[in-house]
């Protein structure tokens, strides 16, 4: 001790007192004390056991610390604390989803799978699923006909069974007019028409319709059903282009009508399609006229719409012959 | 870059926290906003800013979480060195004052000088070294209580 030093006491010594001694055991251990403040110490730690004592514990401290600074992080963790939280890990995070008692968790999950399936169910057009049709059939209906049985006396009226016009309901607008252009045609200088030929010109389409209306609820009333059909084929041909008038013509020729809104022979891509009514005792005829070129082979199909008795509706395509 | 600095991150919210779930959220985002002062200024040293980000993520967060309920598997990612007893931690994370634990965590499990631990937080350096030898006290006594390790008195 220097004689400049201050002296704190009546001896003119500087003995550390107990506080001092206590506070400064931290910064005696880990040597951070002057020599002046280190002896000081010492002598007081001798002479206290309290401070003995602390310096046992401060030690113990330091020991288990260096023991706790040796738990490291798993790189996977170090990832995961780089990676950048993601808006839903705030929002749990947030909502403390961790805490959360796994009963609520599971009624929360339940309740989330059970919104997405009905909300799935609702948003799926199920009436759109329930058309598609998976048999792969490319047919289209162009136009259903309307049942009608001919009677005795309508065969008279319009002549012949092979003169007999099936009126189909999107053809009804185009059958009312043709009487009234074939009026118009009619030579005026052509005597005036006997009774009977009034009787054949007079029946139009239109007064029919209701006949055949009453006459198919007649036929419901008295409970008899009759089974329509519809006969379908296909003919592979060689330059579908050059053929298809030919058997417009024959169809023609045979007393056929088409059915449906488009004209016999109509293009669909690289075939002809064909979609008429033609006398039953005809059909044979067509079908031998088809053997000169590939051959059409008839399939009868069962149909809710019944022909007139006598005529028979066919649909069947001309297609390129690979 | 800077994977000592995010490691002694992730550690201090463990040691604070002991609950893995919020300590990992917390060092992720302590983690975030460490590089996001870094690059704002990069003239810093990390471990000042590594004690500012710790010490304003944790006034967050301790308004969420009771002390004294750890919660913690061995699986956790948290690697621990064999044979080490964490209940007198536990204890002493339950009990200490939070000005001592917290610096206690920085200056000795983290070893951040304590002049940088002075210059992040505003105070002297005797205040923490004042801090720092009362959190060691109490530790000793519960890693005594506990059954721990003992030591001779050696000066370091």
């Amino acid at each position: 001790m220097s004689d400049d030093s201050i002296s704190f006491s009546k001896k003119g010594d500087r003995k550390m007192s107990g506080f001092v001694g206590q506070e400064l055991l931290y910064d005696y251990v880990t040597s951070h004390l002057d020599p002046e403040r280190t002896q000081a110490v010492e002598e007081y730690v001798k002479s206290s056991r309290d401070a003995q004592a602390d310096i046992q514990r401060i030690n113990d401290g330091l020991n288990y610390v260096e023991h706790l600074s040796d738990i490291t992080v798993s790189d996977a963790l170090l990832e995961n604390f780089k990676t950048p939280s993601s808006y839903l890990q705030v929002l749990l995070r947030k909502l403390r989803f961790d805490d959360w008692s796994p009963g609520i968790k599971m009624g929360l999950e339940v309740m989330v799978v059970a919104v997405g399936v009905i909300s799935l169910t609702l948003v799926i057009p199920w009436h759109k699923l329930m058309d598609v049709s998976w048999s792969g059939k490319k047919d289209i209906v162009l136009s259903e006909v309307q049942k009608t049985k001919m009677t005795a006396q309508d065969v008279e009226v319009s002549g012949s069974p092979e003169e007999t016009t099936v009126v189909f309901p999107d053809e009804a607008d185009k059958s009312t007019k043709k009487p009234s252009a074939a009026k118009e045609q009619t030579p005026p200088q052509k005597p005036a028409p006997s009774v009977p030929v009034v009787a054949a010109v007079t029946p139009a389409p239109v007064p029919d319709k209701p006949k055949a209306t009453a006459k198919a609820v007649k036929e419901e009333a008295s409970g008899e059903k009759h089974q329509g059909y519809l006969f379908r084929g296909l003919i592979r041909a060689t330059n579908v282009s050059a053929v298809t008038p030919k058997f417009v013509e024959k169809i023609t020729e045979l007393g056929g009508r088409k059915a449906g809104e488009v004209e016999l022979g109509w293009k669909k891509g690289n075939s002809s399609y064909f979609h008429f009514t033609i006398p039953e005792s005809k059909q044979q005829a067509l079908v031998d006229f088809a053997k000169d070129y590939g051959g059409l082979t008839l399939s009868k199909e069962k149909h809710d719409r019944v022909l007139p008795e006598g005529i028979v509706r066919v649909i069947f395509s001309i297609e390129e012959k690979k | 870059m800077f994977d000592n600095e995010i490691k002694a991150i992730g550690l201090f919210f463990f040691l604070s926290l002991l609950d893995e779930h919020r300590a990992m959220a917390a060092a992720s985002k302590a983690t975030d906003t460490f590089y996001r002062r870094v690059k704002k200024s990069p003239q810093t040293k990390p471990g000042v800013t590594l004690v500012m980000v710790t010490r304003q993520i944790w006034n967050r967060s301790r308004g969420n979480f009771n002390r004294g309920r750890p919660k913690y598997s061995p699986d956790s990612g948290w690697l621990f060195p064999e044979g080490l007893d964490l209940s007198p931690w536990k204890e002493f994370q339950k009990t200490a004052p939070e000005d001592e634990l917290l610096v206690l965590i920085w200056s000795q499990i983290l070893k951040i000088p304590d002049s940088d631990l002075s210059t992040a937080l505003g105070i002297t350096e005797g205040t923490i070294r004042y801090r720092v030898g009362r959190a060691l006290r109490k530790m000793g006594t519960m890693s005594q209580a506990s059954g721990g390790r003992r030591m001779e008195v050696v000066r370091s």
